[in-house]
């Protein structure tokens, strides 16, 4: 059967004058009873083991007590509300909670999808960062916040992988490779094909992404079949999602800002800035729906994302409620 | 190190580092001073209840890490209101039961929730499976990938676990 009861358990059984060695039986009869294989021998050797000692009686009333009260409670509700995510760090629980959905509530990277490949990725940036490498090709590479790439160079080709919801500005105009191969830089819903060109690329998730190019030129091939293929010349960006694809002119400001560890916003609405400031911040950053539509403008650094907040508090009509520093609404004064 | 609580203790540890406690706290919860002054009555209720009282010169760490599981335990259980509610929601409407009831059950998922906690990930989903899924311990161990003699083991655990959290409660 079972091994000895546990400390906590033979406490309880003090406690309660049960007798520890019937409490542990009563306990491996519920077990067997819930394996839903028990046999009608079973029943009949629990019967005899129940009617052979009031103790056993006793012990058996108050199992089966905490089965009953598990058994009061409705299956899908109890299973939807205890069950989450199989590593329960602090930040998953947050995910989860934002899971939820309330009000405005925007979750961060943080329990998003792909950490497995961020993980493997050959070049990686925290949470809150923004980083400079220089690959092998003599290419510059600048990633943003919680963003990854694995890189494969070959003989005759060059690939660069972003991993979901990473943002790089790629420059292959340095390339010191004399006859370097065709370089590819693949989002993961779009392919680029790449002539020394200076851009910039960013998945936003859910298929969708966008990529601006600041100086020579890309081919772009989304994972649609029925958007074509375009060509993009330098001053011009797309946005593409599944449902479509829009070619606008870049900014190259806007553009590289976030290179300068700067968060440039044009009369966003709150809800947007806030969403995109949450890529720079672990935790959550939410706001109530009745501010979510003010105009937030101006150039906020990205490296101090609390003055971010303490500035927004200044310059608009809203309080900052920190609940810890992982949980944080924006709220009307 | 500990020392065996007084009467002078506690009053001293209260007037020395009450307030000191309620600025630490609400600093950590952004200012939401009604919070933080619930969980320091708290931190003082759990450490009178426990009777174990620090050395002096630990008080105030001592309190803090009171205090901090505290804020955890409340983090954890707005989580499992939060998931409750959406829970609810997706039940149909005339089976939503009253807001008694709702106390009750949230009440007996905040046990289970914290008794399943400080168990390995497996036994929860093992103990999920089983009570809220009806799966038999043979598919459990299937899904789990695990053998029939853990999932019991795991299933033990679990009704312990449960035994402890709920038999000092008990709803209607």
């Amino acid at each position: 059967m079972s091994d000895a009861l546990p400390g906590p358990l033979r406490q309880y059984a003090d406690r309660h004058g049960l007798d520890s060695a019937s409490l542990q039986a009563a306990l491996d009869w519920q077990v067997l009873f819930w394996s839903g294989e028990q046999q009608a021998a079973d029943r009949e050797r629990w019967r005899r083991w129940l009617n052979a000692d009031a103790e056993h009686r006793q012990a058996w009333d108050v199992v089966a007590r905490m089965a009953g009260t598990l058994g009061t409670l409705s299956p899908q509700v109890a299973r939807r509300t205890l069950e989450r995510p199989s590593s329960v760090g602090r930040r998953r629980a947050l995910g989860a909670l934002a899971a939820v959905g309330v009000g405005s509530m925007l979750m961060l990277a943080g329990a998003r999808g792909g950490f497995w490949q961020k993980a493997m990725a050959d070049y990686r940036c925290a949470r809150g960062e923004q980083q400079r490498f220089r690959l092998e090709d003599g290419s510059s590479l600048i990633l943003n916040t919680a963003s990854a790439v694995s890189v494969d160079f070959g003989q005759d080709r060059r690939r660069i992988s972003l991993a979901p919801e990473s943002e790089v500005a790629l420059d292959t105009r340095s390339s010191t490779l004399k006859k370097a191969g065709p370089l590819s830089l693949a989002l993961p819903a779009a392919l680029l094909n790449v002539q020394g060109a200076w851009l910039t690329a960013r998945d936003l998730g859910h298929g969708a992404g966008t990529v601006g190019v600041l100086a020579g030129g890309a081919q772009l091939v989304t994972a649609y079949p029925r958007q074509a293929a375009v060509t993009l010349n330098a001053g011009q960006q797309v946005h593409f999602d599944p449902d479509g694809l829009s070619v606008t002119p870049l900014s190259r400001q806007r553009a590289l800002a976030w290179t300068r560890g700067v968060l440039q916003a044009d009369r966003w609405r709150l809800a947007d800035f806030l969403d995109e400031l949450s890529r720079y911040r672990d935790g959550l950053l939410y706001c109530d729906d009745e501010v979510a539509d003010l105009i937030v403008s101006g150039a906020y650094p990205l490296k101090d994302t609390d003055y971010v907040l303490e500035s927004l508090a200044r310059a608009l009509p809203v309080a900052i409620h920190y609940r810890t520093p992982w949980l944080v609404r924006v709220a009307a004064v | 190190m500990m020392t065996n609580a007084t009467q002078t203790d506690i009053g001293s540890l209260y007037r020395d580092h009450a307030h000191w406690l309620l600025g630490w706290l609400r600093r950590r919860l952004g200012g939401d001073g009604a919070d933080a002054a619930d969980l320091v009555q708290d931190t003082y209720v759990r450490l009178m209840v426990s009777g174990r009282f620090p050395a002096p010169e630990q008080s105030r760490a001592f309190l803090a890490r009171i205090a901090k599981g505290l804020m955890v335990d409340m983090h954890r259980r707005r989580r499992l209101e939060l998931a409750y509610r959406e829970a609810l929601a997706a039940l149909p409407e005339d089976s939503a039961p009253s807001a008694e009831q709702r106390a009750l059950t949230l009440e007996t998922l905040a046990r289970i929730d914290q008794a399943l906690d400080e168990l390995p990930s497996k036994v929860r989903e093992a103990f999920l499976c089983s009570r809220f899924e009806g799966l038999t311990y043979s598919r459990i161990a299937e899904r789990l990938g695990v053998s029939h003699g853990s999932v019991r083991k795991y299933m033990l655990r679990a009704a312990q676990s449960c035994l402890l959290a709920l038999s000092e409660f008990e709803p209607v």
